[in-house]
């Protein structure tokens, strides 16, 4: 599976250089992946979604890099779609750029408990960030060196999705939306459960306020030229 | 009887300084195995320690009852007891929040390592 989905990014892609983080999981991960073609970074120990994301900034960061695709390792992000969020990174509109599934009416269906947990942090993200972000659990995000530089150091790993976006809008970095349309997932199951769905919205709101109670971490100094690469980061667990 | 005048039966004073006792010894015993760091033995044996005091000395703790207002000496045994379980338990779970985020710095420095090692092997191979 993760095999296709590299596979497919190096057709549509090539000038990519492509990094599988393989979360510690059990099956073949990280061979189909070398041998799809993708670099890949095998964690000793299972970290979750959060501490797996941070290694691919980690490992971008100390490439240097200039920017940092986050794409989901179950096909469920459409490579031709690559364009519609690096270019408004490439155009300086932010410095994160996050695909959307919710700012128009594109083809993908959510669970309703998903769905009303996603509506409840929009408001509370909305109310901390002073932004309003559709689809605040998005996984196809595309940032540009200084943020990701920020996030290798900085991550929320325990719940990692909507506090990253408050985190980083207190640290002063700019996010921006496009609409993206997704295809549902090929193989494997959601990280989110029906008892995970009720547990979380607690767990995000008690963070947001931890981290509005909390001074930012400093940004990094402004980042330093280099070539122009891009990465693209899969995660699979 | 009022709850001040209750005396610990003899019976029940040697039972406690026994087990104290025991305690005292099976923590110098872990440490001795290394399975406890000198850090936490010291806060056992103190405990132990002072649970010995409390038991062989029983006015001791009629008068700390007497001293903070409280009905019963049991009751201020159950308070220090849980209190002090608590701030035992808080401070673990801090110790922990530390470890798991060492955990996680050590993991992935040693995913990137790994990665850079097998690329020069690569590299090297042809």
């Amino acid at each position: 599976m993760i095999g296709e989905v590299v596979a497919e990014l190096r057709a549509v892609r090539p000038d990519l250089d492509i990094l599988v983080v393989d979360d510690c999981s059990p099956d073949a991960t990280g061979a189909r992946a070398r041998e799809a073609g993708a670099r890949v970074l095998r964690l000793p120990v299972n970290l979750g979604i959060g501490g797996a994301v941070q290694t691919g900034f980690k490992y971008a960061a100390a490439r240097e890099y200039d920017a940092v695709v986050q794409v989901d390792g179950d096909g469920q992000h459409d490579p031709a779609q690559l364009a519609a969020i690096l270019e408004p990174l490439a155009a300086g509109r932010g410095d994160m750029v996050i695909g959307s599934r919710f700012l128009e009416r594109t083809g993908y269906r959510t669970p309703f408990a998903r769905r009303a947990g996603m509506l409840l942090f929009s408001t509370v993200a909305r109310l901390a960030m002073g932004q309003p972000v559709a689809d605040t659990t998005s996984g196809f995000r595309a940032l540009g060196r200084p943020l990701f530089t920020y996030l290798a150091e900085y991550y929320p790993t325990d719940f990692p999705d909507a506090e990253t976006l408050v985190l980083i809008k207190r640290a002063g970095f700019t996010i921006h939306e496009v609409s993206v349309s997704m295809r549902p997932r090929k193989s494997g199951r959601s990280s989110t459960t029906t008892l995970k769905s009720i547990y979380y919205p607690f767990k995000q709101m008690l963070s947001i306020l931890v981290i509005l109670l909390r001074k930012p971490p400093p940004p990094p100094d402004p980042a330093r030229s280099g070539n122009r690469r891009a990465v693209t980061e899969e995660r699979a667990s | 009887m009022t709850p001040f005048e209750a005396q610990l039966p003899v019976r029940a004073q040697i039972l406690a300084v026994v087990g104290c006792v025991l305690l005292f010894v099976f923590v110098l015993e872990l440490v001795r195995r290394r399975k406890l760091k000198e850090e936490y033995s010291i806060l056992w044996m103190a405990v132990s320690l002072g649970m010995a005091i409390l038991a062989a000395w029983a006015d001791l703790l009629i008068g700390i009852t007497r001293m903070i207002g409280a009905y019963s000496a049991n009751s201020v045994i159950f308070f220090f007891g849980l209190l002090f379980l608590m701030c035992l338990v808080l401070h673990l779970t801090v110790r922990v929040s530390g470890l798991s985020e060492q955990n996680k710095d050590m993991a992935q420095d040693l995913a990137l390592l790994r990665n850079r090692l097998e690329a020069k092997a690569d590299r090297r191979a042809g």
